[in-house]
């Protein structure tokens, strides 16, 4: 049994124009172990089910559907209180700009002993703070900084004191939203170093959500690919990137500029659709050069193909079309 | 005549830091620190470097959005530097700049007939209203925005963000200039839809035969669009040479640490102690020495104490370092 499986989760916020429909019946699993990575464009509900996945969003948002189960447990039914002690010891989350996410009037040491204290009360003060110590040691910040404010680091460095914090009650399941997102080229490798190394040493289980490919093929063993609120891939890094099926996945691709890409590259035609009206079936098929009748009325749903590891969602594969 | 569209000699722009009551001097900040180069015409110049590291401010510098603290541009042979605000008006027809953020760059309240002609009326070619009209609707239908009826009366809102760029680069080539400077055209938007927007300004390049200077963090980026990159380091040009030397034949070891990072991540972050170090130190305030010395991997005691000129090390390729 996989340590989180989601299963057919929907999410939606109800503003006053109407219901957006950020997260639809997306459902995958993950490992112990694992990193998965989850790549998409701004917009296409990645952040939303991170969210989701902590149970963290807030009004007008909510989960309209489905099960998250994280070691046999559904995390949707559980009350309030019950979750509380659910985040941060069993699943926790990477947040996107650390710069914002820490408090900017306390010791980072302090903000991190904070949930210690809160979320594993048996631990004494002393062995606490050695801990937070220890934390900061691990990714890489002398412990003995740890009554240091966060205008004393710098935006890597903060970085790294995030990961520490979401570290702390040494969770199973870690959620990685765009942690690498706004730091510069270099210490942006050296976060994702850190994020495997941790990953490798303590056995963490990651969904990495990112907009970075190349960052995501770098360090994750399967990508899932999301448009529009729905998964349309998913399969083993290797098969993603030789034999994308989606042709999202395969525009995106393309669309893709690496150092190594000669030749013109392409950009996909149109923009994304704007989920509170999203085209009606498949919601790629306006952008899509392969689109059919069928397309534009029912929506495709997450098929395997050939085997069980590589799943695509598109009528293009499925028998008889 | 000579080929040279802009150069730029001993390029410095500093910046008051806060005033602080506990320390008698203001903080002064060298966003660009005697930057020199030139831009040939027909050519797409790149400058990369990470944020902070002064490479709006010369593109501001160079369009004559910001005024130096010293240093000259020769734009076709004129200083510009030297021109009064008057004279100076004639010649920003010529130079004309795309904007980093399509959703702020633009002013949510005009119709996009009214923005994309706002430059006529400033330069006083909007007495034909018809005219003005058409020279609208052909600067739509160059950046594929079409039908152009269709979008002459929207607002900025009721446009993507791919669109929003499409407005930007139309309002800017409207007064037919003759160098463009791009401040990172496409890092607000949508990865499915950058590749649009960087195929239009190629062709927009081949067909108004532009120049351009072409900002971006992103290497990969850089080698798409451009003819010789530049790499700027805490307010320095550390290198600059043509593309394929800088992308095959690094020098600097910054580049170096850039161009590895981009190639290979995963070999990047194993040999990492090799290529660069943890540098977090606030090098603009730094009195002597090479501006990179605290991450550098190859740092003598020499490079502490003396700055390193940029120099030739093979054909155009010049390199501010030792090495």
């Amino acid at each position: 049994m996989s340590l989180l499986e989601v299963k057919e989760l929907s999410a939606s916020f109800y503003t006053k124009e109407g219901r957006v429909k950020a997260v639809e019946q997306v459902s995958f699993c993950l490992e112990k172990g694992e990193m998965l990575g989850l790549i998409g464009e701004s917009g296409c509900g990645k952040s939303t089910l991170g969210l989701s996945l902590l149970r963290l969003i807030e009004k007008p948002g909510r989960i309209d559907a489905g099960n998250i189960m994280i070691d046999g447990v559904d995390i949707v039914q559980l009350k309030q209180e019950a979750m509380r002690k659910v985040r941060w010891k069993t699943i926790s989350m990477i947040p996107q700009s650390a710069m914002s996410a820490l408090n900017p009037t306390a010791p980072i040491g302090k903000q991190i002993l904070e949930a210690i204290e809160l979320h594993m009360p048996e631990i004494k003060k002393q062995q606490a703070i050695k801990k937070v110590k220890e934390l900061l040691e691990w990714v890489g910040i002398d412990g003995d900084r740890w009554l240091h404010y966060p205008h004393e680091f710098s935006g890597g460095m903060k970085q790294r004191v995030a990961i520490a914090m979401a570290l702390a009650c040494d969770p199973k399941v870690v959620i990685s939203d765009e942690a690498t997102t706004g730091l510069d080229v270099l210490t942006q490798a050296q976060v994702i170093h850190l994020i495997k190394r941790l990953q490798a040493e303590l056995g963490l289980s990651i969904l990495v959500i990112s907009h970075d490919l190349a960052m995501v093929t770098a360090i994750c063993e399967r990508i899932a690919v999301m448009y529009a609120g729905h998964l349309v891939e998913i399969g083993p890094t290797q098969k993603i990137l030789c034999n994308p099926l989606h042709p999202y996945t395969r525009g995106l691709l393309s669309s893709n500029i690496s150092l190594d890409s000669d030749g013109a590259r392409t950009s996909i035609p149109g923009s994304v659709p704007r989920l509170i009206n999203p085209p009606p079936g498949c919601h790629f098929h306006p952008r899509c050069s392969q689109g059919k009748d069928i397309c534009k009325v029912s929506i495709p749903r997450l098929r395997p193909v050939k085997d069980n590891e590589h799943q695509v969602a598109c009528f293009f594969y499925e028998e008889g079309f | 005549m000579s080929d040279v569209l802009f150069e730029v000699k001993d390029l410095v722009m500093a910046f008051h830091g806060n005033f602080n009551i506990f320390k008698r001097k203001r903080r002064i900040i060298y966003a660009v620190n005697k930057v020199s180069f030139t831009i040939h015409k027909g050519e797409i110049v790149g400058l990369i470097g990470e944020s902070g590291c002064g490479k709006t401010t010369t593109a501001r510098l160079l369009t004559r959005l910001l005024k130096e603290t010293s240093g000259d541009v020769y734009f076709d042979g004129t200083n510009l530097c030297k021109l009064t605000d008057t004279k100076l008006r004639s010649f920003r027809k010529s130079f004309q700049m795309v904007f980093q953020d399509p959703y702020e760059s633009i002013n949510p309240n005009m119709r996009i007939v009214d923005i994309i002609g706002e430059p006529l009326v400033i330069h006083g070619e909007s007495k034909d209203k018809g005219a003005m009209r058409q020279r609208v609707v052909t600067a739509l239908e160059s950046v594929d925005l079409t039908p152009a009826e269709d979008f002459l009366y929207r607002y900025p809102h009721q446009l993507s963000g791919g669109q929003r760029q499409r407005v930007v680069i139309a309002r800017s080539l409207i007064l037919k200039p003759r160098f463009i400077a791009a401040d990172e055209p496409t890092s607000m938007l949508d990865v499915s839809v950058r590749a649009g927007i960087l195929n239009l300004l190629l062709q927009m390049k081949e067909r108004l035969n532009l120049t351009m200077l072409f900002i971006t963090h992103d290497l990969s980026t850089a080698r798409y669009m451009c003819d010789r990159i530049g790499v700027m380091y805490k307010g320095r040009l550390v290198e600059i040479g043509p593309t394929n030397q800088i992308i095959s034949n690094p020098a600097h070891p910054y580049t170096k640490a850039l161009v590895s990072v981009v190639k290979d991540l995963t070999e990047f972050i194993q040999e990492r102690e090799n290529i660069i170090k943890d540098g977090q130190v606030n090098s603009y305030t730094l009195e002597e020495g090479c501006i990179f010395q605290e991450r550098c991997v190859q740092c003598s005691p020499h490079c502490m104490c003396v700055e390193p000129p940029l120099r030739e090390i093979t054909d155009k390729h010049f390199v501010a370092c030792r090495c």
